[in-house]
């Protein structure tokens, strides 16, 4: 009989096989969706064991055994889900009467399938069964977890794997992160390979300075006979002595030569490699780090991973081979009882170090943490100092850095103390042997079985061995922060990329055809941000997106970019799904002008010519005098040569708006988007710019957002959203005869238009 | 001065168009599973098949400020203390925000291992239960209330609290410590 593995922490049975015991007729083909949750509808603190199963007809609700609703699925409108805080409510509206009525609350454990299963309804309710056999037929070459909905948990440990891990990271050991580490010293292997063997003969000229030492000891200077010496053997023991020392000294240079080019090549690949997923990471979860966080990882984290291959990692192979030489000689010479004495402390020392490590880790990582907030309130208060300056608030902010300044002394100062302060001790007790080897040979010196040449020999060995375990008591500290180091930035390397280009993405010359083809798409928190949105421009269209704040603009915008991709339906540039083309070619292509610009440190023509680094002086005049900026620029003593950006001159809000303008007509893209462009500009200043981009948008695609109405009168289709959904189309004719939203939000304006002129 | 600031506050109440919710106006009732809410404003009755409540200050003031919406995301009015309702409607909505609001409170950290950016933590909470569950970039998902209090957000988005960080048993308080 072959029974199946069970994994560790997988205990009990499925969620379908509880499904089974509550309803036995049950067939796993008949189950549309099957959803656990875990908390009481109206006693959140009590705990339940709550399944829903959705088959075909019914929706089934069981609470701890027990079927509490059972709802026919032809009489739902449509699946809700509502987020609280910590849960998520999961009710259904009735088509009868628009009621809704509540099925479970969860925690956000299940909160994930919950929404998508809603989702996966709300679909098979708007497009009928057919959208979900088609679904069925795409999961069923998925695994089956997914095909059930369930969250995958690691095979291993049983734990459940975060979204966006391949690899559960519980399971992952250290020698993975060595091995990690293994994969970017691999290109460098030759050098790497170069520098042990220079590492052992450094070792092994090491060793034959105490052998020489010992000769001219014994055979020169306390022989018993000195008129037997010959002086020419005595000078070429110096010179050999000399020779060793400039050997010495030579390789050691050849050695840090090949280091420091292997690892300062390996950090720059290390950079780079983080730069570039970072770079490649979504909106969504670079958004989730702070530039600070980021930062620190580029800069700090590797020059940690840095000074450590550099500096530490050599001594540590030095000093290893050092020590295993040493011990070589010891045993050779007869010595092992010696060596045994010498090394007694050691265990000792290393059984105090567990404790004291231990203590030591919480600290460090404390002084990071403290680090890191620091920096973050530096930051903080620097990058909003007019807002401090303007409320008068300069003398709190000071309390507030200096609270956190003094915090992250006082952990540095706790936890520098406590390493000088036991380390003293620990390299004393490590020393110890000294005394025990001078009882030793002293002992072995009166008793004849020992010259005194053969104690300065091992009293120099004997100081060498301790000189590598000296090191390898200060080695944790710095192995911690190495690895500390080099998993935060193996986490990022290692962060799935969401949006990512397909094997055979392709370049395309993008012609400007948009197709939106039913497409839906909700953040990760829940609730569908756009619901079947079904859109077709043409090229050189203008479109307009109109509609209440929070309303889908601006998602629809950045899935039209690309920034995310689409749950359901698709985006077809040229009829090309845009998950084909590459996003290198698609972004090239494409202009935006945001309301919020970001102009880099540079001149204001470098900022310009950003997206076209080869435009000309004439090029980008023109358009700056197409984007009403080019009047401003020459009357600012350094014209185009104008520093802006963090430490520049400082530009007002619509200049540079109009600066950003600029640039994105420079780039001269096929596809022009607008998001709220113009909004910070005067209405004089406006028009002169719409005019300009109407006149450069007749052979592109534009899409633009704005609040304000009169923004898009030049638009040839209006696209009026609400609710997520394309409520109104038409020119602005059209749409106000057709007395709908765009008409009430026509009117509005109108009516504010008027207050304002009256005001005035 | 008093009175000066106490006509500011009326001004700007009145100014901001807010409703005070309390017994006289207001009727809390379960419907269909959820709160539905009759509203008398300037005495005309308004009828809400659903509202929503949120606490203002969920971490100092847990009954009282809590704003009622609508369904559409607009606010039907203001209840400045649960206790301006009878016991009964009170007992109603704090079993409402009781269940919109979710947070075991951790009595005890067994332990947290750090592995790869992710951190694995098993607690137990006040009802007794030992809880597993893990949380990406720790710095950034403990989030401090006031000097003593604390959040942990996991990586699904489910939050714990700590109430007194200080009152954790020492070994607790050396697995957090590391994080604060």
């Amino acid at each position: 009989m072959i029974r199946r593995k069970k994994r560790k922490g997988q205990d009990g049975p499925s969620l379908f096989e509880k499904a089974k015991k509550l309803c036995p007729q049950l067939e796993k083909e008949s189950v549309v969706a099957l959803l656990g949750y875990d908390l009481h509808p109206t006693r959140p603190a009590q705990k339940v064991e709550g399944i829903v199963i959705i088959d075909r007809e019914y929706i089934t609700v069981f609470l701890d055994g027990e079927e509490t609703n059972k709802i026919r699925l032809e009489k739902i409108a449509a699946i809700k889900t509502d987020n609280g805080v910590g849960t998520l409510f999961v009710s259904y509206e009735l088509k009868s009467d628009n009621s809704i009525h509540l099925l479970f609350v969860c925690s956000m454990m299940y909160a994930k399938h919950a929404i998508d299963t809603a989702k996966m309804i709300n679909r098979i309710i708007e497009h009928g069964w057919e959208y979900y056999e088609k679904l069925k037929a795409v999961r069923a070459k998925s695994s089956e977890a997914e095909t059930l909905g369930n969250r995958k948990v690691c095979e291993k440990c049983g734990k459940p794997l975060p979204r966006g891990c391949s690899k559960c990271p519980h399971c992952t050991s250290k020698l993975e992160t060595i091995k990690r580490l293994w994969g970017v010293v691999k290109p460098y292997k030759w050098f790497v390979f170069i520098s042990m063997i220079l590492f052992a003969v450094v070792s092994e000229l090491n060793l034959i300075i105490p052998e020489i030492n010992k000769i001219i000891t014994d055979e020169y200077i306390t022989s018993a006979s000195p008129e037997t010496l010959n002086a020419t053997s005595y000078i070429w023991l110096i010179l050999l002595m000399l020779l060793s020392q400039v050997a010495l000294r030579a390789v050691g240079v050849l050695r840090s030569h090949a280091l420091i080019h292997a690892s300062n090549d390996m950090i720059i690949d290390m950079r780079n490699m983080l730069f570039e997923k970072i770079q490649r990471l979504s909106i969504e979860k670079i958004s989730k780090k702070t530039a600070g966080a980021l930062m620190r990882r580029i800069v700090n984290d590797i020059a940690t991973i840095h000074s450590f291959l550099i500096n530490t990692l050599p001594s540590l192979i030095e000093q290893t081979i050092l020590f295993i030489a040493i011990g070589i000689v010891f045993i050779a010479n007869d010595l092992s009882l010696l060596l045994l004495l010498l090394l007694i402390p050691v265990p000792l020392v290393m059984f105090g170090f567990s404790f004291f490590f231990k203590k030591i880790n919480a600290l460090f990582h404390k002084c990071w943490g403290a680090g890191a907030k620091t920096n973050s309130v530096l930051h903080d208060i620097f990058s909003g100092i007019r807002v401090v300056k303007s409320f008068g608030m300069e003398h709190r902010e000071t309390e507030r850095f200096e609270k956190s300044a003094a915090k992250e002394r006082d952990l540095q100062i706790k936890s520098d103390t406590l390493w000088y302060t036991i380390m003293p001790f620990m390299q004393f007790f490590m020393c110890f042997g000294e005394f025990i080897m001078l009882f030793y040979v002293g002992n072995a010196i009166l008793g004849g079985d020992m010259t005194i040449g053969d104690m300065s020999k091992f009293s120099i060995y004997a100081s060498m061995i301790y000189g590598p375990l000296r090191m390898f008591s200060h080695m944790p500290r710095q192995i911690i922060n190495f690895l500390t180091s080099t998993n935060k930035v193996f986490e990022i390397i290692d962060e799935q990329v969401d949006v990512d280009d397909a094997d055979d993405a392709k370049d395309i010359q993008i012609k400007g055809n948009i197709d939106i083809n039913h497409v839906s798409f909700g953040y990760d928190s829940g609730a569908e941000v756009l619901t079947n949105i079904d859109l077709h421009i043409k090229p050189g269209e203008f479109i307009g997106l109109v509609g209440k704040s929070g309303v889908g603009k601006s998602t629809l915008i950045n899935l039209i970019m690309r920034m995310y991709d689409v749950e359901d339906g698709s985006i077809c540039i040229d009829g090309v799904d845009i998950r084909d083309i590459s996003q290198s070619s698609l972004r090239s292509q494409m202009g935006v002008v945001l309301q919020e610009t970001f102009l880099f440190s540079g001149t204001i023509y470098q900022n310009i010519a950003y997206a076209k680094p080869d435009a000309t002086r004439e090029e980008i005049i023109a358009v700056s005098k197409l984007a009403g900026c080019h009047s401003f620029i020459i009357r600012l003593p350094d014209g185009y040569d104008t520093k802006v950006g963090e430490r520049g001159h400082s530009l007002s809000g619509g200049e540079r708006q109009r600066i950003a303008i600029a640039r994105a007509l420079l780039h001269d893209p096929r596809i022009l988007i607008l998001d709220e462009a113009t909004a910070s500009l005067d209405t004089e200043t406006e028009k002169q710019i719409q005019d300009a981009l109407q006149h450069l948008s007749a052979n592109r695609t534009t899409i633009a957002i704005a609040h304000r109405l009169s923004t898009l009168r030049n638009a040839t289709r209006l696209v009026v959203l609400d609710k997520g959904r394309v409520a109104e189309v038409g020119t602005h004719d059209e749409l106000m005869e057709k007395k709908g939203i765009y008409y009430g939000l026509v009117m509005a304006q109108r009516e504010m238009s008027k207050m304002e002129s009256a005001d005035e | 001065m008093d009175n000066i600031e106490n006509k500011n506050e009326i001004m700007l109440e009145d100014a901001a168009k807010i409703t005070k919710l309390d017994k006289d106006n207001a009727t809390f009732e379960m419907k269909n599973g959820f709160l539905s809410l009759t509203v008398k404003v300037n005495g005309e009755e308004q009828v809400y098949d659903r509202v929503f409540l949120h606490r203002a200050f969920p971490h100092e003031l847990l009954w009282e400020y809590i704003s009622v919406t609508g369904p559409e995301n607009n606010e039907v009015g203001l209840i400045y203390n649960i206790d301006d309702f009878s016991s009964d409607a009170a007992e109603l909505l704090k079993t409402e925000i009781n269940r919109k609001y979710y947070s075991p409170v951790i009595s005890e950290i067994y332990s947290v291992k750090e592995r790869y950016g992710f951190s694995y933590w098993k607690v137990r909470v006040d009802d007794g239960r030992t809880l597993n569950f893990t949380m990406q970039d720790t710095f950034g998902k403990i989030i401090r209330i006031g000097e003593d209090s604390a959040i942990l957000v996991d990586v699904d988005g489910n939050r714990y609290t700590i109430k007194s960080i200080l009152e954790l048993d020492k070994k607790s308080y050396r697995r957090i410590e590391l994080y604060l």
